[in-house]
């Protein structure tokens, strides 16, 4: 449950030397980096560094050719380096070199004729057009035609080079005087030619491959220079790139520009200037897969709390609660593990853990795949009851049910009150320390109403007189009330509200009829734990009726019921937990609005 | 054939039908702008996708996509033949044997024009195992000695013998055609003979008698209207059968009517039921709706498999032709409004 402590460092250097610690940041992935334009201002006189990117260009231009030639390209690390002059000469020789092919670029060639091609290109296709005496000719011709070629008096000799289900496609080969009559008779035969191409591309290709890949790989590694110029801030004759590394990488980062003449300033997050400090979460590899729910809602600001271990923890339990069932969860728990450790997916780590509650309470229950009394005889020895430790399922257990689930309800929002007590300490935010419904008028407010119906239904004692209404009712209510007038009070201002008088008071008086509707209807909101509870339950005993009823094929149907209910209860329950955690609790306490740690290579 | 099997295929017919092209298929056929489009469309949209499946409808050529649509027929007559038994399967070879007239025919010219790249073009090599000679013989022959010792062995050989000649300027094919198509039907009424009786012989037969009436009274107005010929040739150019003209109401037709005559006649005698709305184009336009519009009504209402049958095939076959016409229509580059004068659906 923390946020990793963050140094700002800035690394700079001379002109000579910027690429190289460009390169060494990029493919360092330990930097946060910042644009430059908030590492600049009118007083440090620093400028931005302007760069025409002319390599984005020449990548476009070898992709095009290459795309026209059908060659794939697999970037390599570049081997040599090039001036532009070099570069915009090759892509001409290559431009010239393939020109040729242009001139078919009308036709689209499907992939029988480029096998057809392909085996013609056993004969040079340099040598075919060569020919001074023989004309040679390729194409398709209907598999129909192709029987009817034999029964003309033919000038040609042709091979059939591949065929398909509709074509066959042949090359023919015939003296120039019968090129006519040849032609003739292909045409009638609804021959489509296709036209040979001048050179063997894929030959030429083959000559060419090494030297285009390293000359793309070499202006894709410049093209990714020039688009990290936007991140350096030039100061007269230095230039410098700044972000934000972990405490714990500073060390390494250092390192990586060991072999560049670069100087390297670590300084305090906090004085970075106009920079935002980024957040990088740091929690145990128990927690790590519940950032998900952190990250979907708001990474946190650097320097507050980090709620993810309280989310784990609270989410585990809420979810074992509404899916108990020992079997099922351990499903859940193996699944969701292979799953996470295969891919890393976070959503899978988040199944397994909470397979782990869900076995936990499957076993209070003692429910295992919805069979409610295999575990009886353990309940019996354990804990010495009767049957088993609590049947959801007995009508007298409902209430308790209910009543327990509200109670856990009721414990985890004066929980929230107290980490916005000691996130807004913290902040020394003392006006919403104090008299915020979530500060300490709040925590009174909500927890002597709570301790007094807990008395008085449990222990029947009535805690409610004039005085302790007075004290720790309505005294909060007042805080509630009249808050901002209070917190400018504390903080030395003017007492008088932002929105003056009238205003406040119309304003305020339904924001404290909205706070106390809120205690309550948060406080009935976890009354749907108790109620999954049941429903779960429910569902379970339908399949269990289903088996019984479907004998031979009984334990298909539970198998079937199983998984039905798994996926079905599963995903509800999971999404009600969720809400639990985003409405009841994170308004409560959890603000967000923090920028997430990325090194480039991820921001890219 | 068992009733089962002869209900089982005059349903698949009728079912067959019902994907045939509609006249919003035939309205966007005609705003294509190339063979390749018309190709598209058909193989995309239409049950020809089958027949053109695995073409290069960029490139296809105009004779390769007609070559397909007219297999297709003959395919989709063997998915249904599938029910069938052997008198079903004597009509398949009397479709067959319209094609080997043809393939005769194309072979006779080739030796006036000293080309065969068309007739060889034409030839149905798709149905070669059902033709009665060797197509690639054929292909072969430059003369009629030739000719005649390819078809040795067939029933066109006491035909072709009387048309043999060596000068071939003055050589009367429409003779030929009239011997060859009187031969076809009188192959046709043997099997329907041999086959049928009663009321479904009845029916089988004058789907025929209808086909070679239309035929002899648009074969009547063209012989008048553009070649001036006597009465005595157009008689012995008509095939003499009859179903509702009688034989003397042709021949007055003939002695009596002008060419323009014919179209009333036409319009007062019991064919008005099946005519086009279509106003007056050319006499076989008309004479081809008519024979669509009985076919039609025949597949709606009757309960003969085999009748279905026979009108499913020539159904397909005026669709197949309306296909081909757009086709060259647009090759040509015709008007889409005047193509569409030319389609019967």
């Amino acid at each position: 449950m923390a946020i990793e402590k963050m140094k700002f460092v800035q690394v700079s250097c001379d002109l000579e030397h910027l690429n190289d610690a460009l390169m060494t940041m990029y493919n360092s992935n330990l930097l946060h980096v910042e644009q430059a334009y908030n590492v600049i201002d009118e007083d440090n006189g620093g400028k931005l560094v302007k760069s025409d990117n002319v390599y984005s260009e020449y990548c476009n231009t070898l992709k095009n050719i290459c795309h026209r030639i059908g060659m794939d390209i697999n970037v390599e690390k570049s081997k040599n380096t090039y001036t532009n002059e070099e570069i915009e000469s090759f892509i001409n020789e290559l431009e010239t070199k393939f020109a040729l092919v242009d001139s078919n670029e009308t036709v689209t060639l499907n992939e029988d004729d480029k096998i057809a091609l392909e085996k013609l290109s056993e004969c040079d296709f340099v040598k075919i057009h060569k020919c001074q005496y023989i004309s040679i000719g390729l194409g398709r011709i209907p598999v129909e035609s192709y029987k009817k070629i034999d029964m003309h008096d033919n000038k040609f000799i042709y091979v059939n080079l591949h065929n398909a289900n509709r074509y066959y496609w042949i090359a023919y080969a015939t003296s120039n005087t019968y090129v006519k009559e040849t032609l003739k008779v292909l045409e009638s035969l609804f021959f489509e030619p296709i036209k040979i191409p001048e050179i063997n591309v894929k030959k030429v290709i083959e000559e060419y491959r090494d030297k285009i890949i390293d000359v793309y790989a070499y202006c894709e590694q410049q093209c990714t220079i020039c688009k990290l110029y936007d991140y350096v801030a030039q100061f007269d004759d230095k230039y410098v790139i700044s972000g934000f590394v972990p405490v714990s990488k500073v060390d390494a980062y250092k390192q990586k520009f060991n072999s560049i003449p670069v100087t390297v300033d670590v300084l305090e997050a906090e004085n970075s200037g106009k920079c935002s400090i980024p957040t990088l979460l740091k929690n145990n590899a128990f927690f790590k897969p519940f950032e998900l729910f952190v990250d979907m809602y708001s990474t946190p600001k650097y320097g507050d709390i980090d709620p993810t271990m309280f989310v784990a923890i609270t989410y585990c339990i809420l979810f074992g609660i509404m899916f108990g069932d020992l079997g099922q969860g351990l499903l859940l728990f193996v699944g969701g593990e292979i799953l996470y450790r295969k891919t890393k997916n976070r959503l899978a780590g988040v199944v397994s853990r909470v397979g782990i509650t869900s076995m936990i309470f499957g076993f209070l229950f003692g429910s295992v795949f919805g069979l409610e009394e295999v575990l009886n005889p353990v309940h019996q020895s354990l804990f010495g009851v009767r049957e088993k430790l609590f049947n959801v399922m007995d009508g007298s257990n409902t209430m308790t049910l209910l009543i327990g689930a509200v109670l856990i309800g009721a414990v985890l929002i004066l929980v929230t009150m107290l980490l916005n007590i000691y996130k807004n300490i913290k902040h020394k935010e003392w006006g919403e320390v104090l008299f915020s419904q979530n500060g300490v008028a709040g925590f009174i407010f909500y927890g002597f109403i709570l301790v007094g119906i807990g008395m008085m239904f449990l222990a029947n004692n009535n805690i409610f007189s004039p005085l302790t209404i007075g004290i720790f009712i309505i005294l909060p209510v007042l805080c509630f009330f009249f808050k901002e007038p209070l917190s400018h009070l504390l903080e030395g201002k003017g007492i008088t509200p932002e929105s003056g008088w009238g205003n406040f008071v119309l304003e305020t008086v339904f924001e404290v009829l909205e706070i106390a509707l809120s205690f309550v209807t948060n406080t009935m909101s976890y009354l749907r734990v108790g109620g999954f509870v049941l429903s779960h339950a429910g569902m379970m005993l339908v399949v269990m009726t289903l088996v019984e009823m479907t004998g031979n094929a009984g334990p298909v149907v539970f198998i079937i019921g199983n998984i039905f209910v798994m996926c079905l209860e599963g995903l509800i329950v999971g999404i009600q937990a969720l809400r639990l955690e985003y409405y009841e609790m994170f308004s409560r306490y959890y603000d967000g609005n923090g920028k997430k740690y990325q090194v480039l290579t991820s921001i890219e | 054939m068992t009733s089962m099997a002869a209900n089982a295929m005059s349903a698949k017919a009728k079912a067959m039908l019902s994907n045939r092209l509609t006249a919003n298929d035939y309205q966007v056929l005609l705003q294509k702008k190339s063979v390749s489009e018309v190709a598209s469309f058909l193989k995309n949209n239409t049950y020809f996708k089958d027949v053109l499946d695995g073409i290069n409808e960029s490139a296809i050529h105009r004779g390769q996509l007609e070559t397909l649509v007219r297999m297709d027929l003959y395919n989709r007559i063997s998915r249904l033949l599938r029910y069938s038994d052997k008198k079903e399967e004597e009509f398949y070879r009397l479709v067959v044997s319209q094609s080997e007239i043809s393939i005769i025919v194309d072979c006779i010219r080739s030796f006036h024009t000293n080309d065969k790249t068309i007739m060889i073009s034409k030839m149905p090599t798709y149905i070669q195992g059902k033709i009665s000679f060797n197509l690639k013989e054929l292909s072969k022959a430059d003369n009629f000695d030739e000719l005649l010792a390819v078809l040795k062995h067939t029933d066109y050989y006491n035909i072709i013998k009387k048309y043999k000649t060596i000068n071939m300027d003055e050589f009367d094919y429409v003779g030929l055609e009239h011997d060859l198509n009187r031969f076809h039907f009188e192959k046709v009424f043997d099997v329907v003979n041999r086959n049928y009786s009663g009321q479904a012989k009845k029916e089988i037969l004058e789907v025929y008698l209808v086909e070679i009436e239309l035929d002899n009274i648009a074969k009547i107005y063209r012989l008048k209207k553009y070649f001036n010929v006597g009465p005595n040739q157009i008689k012995s150019l008509i095939i003499p059968k009859y179903l509702y003209f009688s034989s003397r109401e042709i021949d007055d037709i003939i002695l009596n009517k002008k060419a323009d005559d014919i179209l009333n006649v036409l319009a007062n005698s019991p064919y008005k039921n099946y005519l086009s709305n279509k106003n007056f184009m050319y006499i076989e336009y008309h004479t081809k709706s008519i024979f669509y519009n009985y076919n039609k009504h025949n597949i709606s209402f009757s309960n003969n498999t085999d009748l279905v049958l026979m009108s499913y095939v020539f159904l397909s076959k005026i669709e197949i032709q309306n296909i081909v016409d757009i086709i060259e229509g647009i090759r040509y580059r015709v008007a889409p409004e005047k193509i569409s004068r030319l389609l019967i659906y």
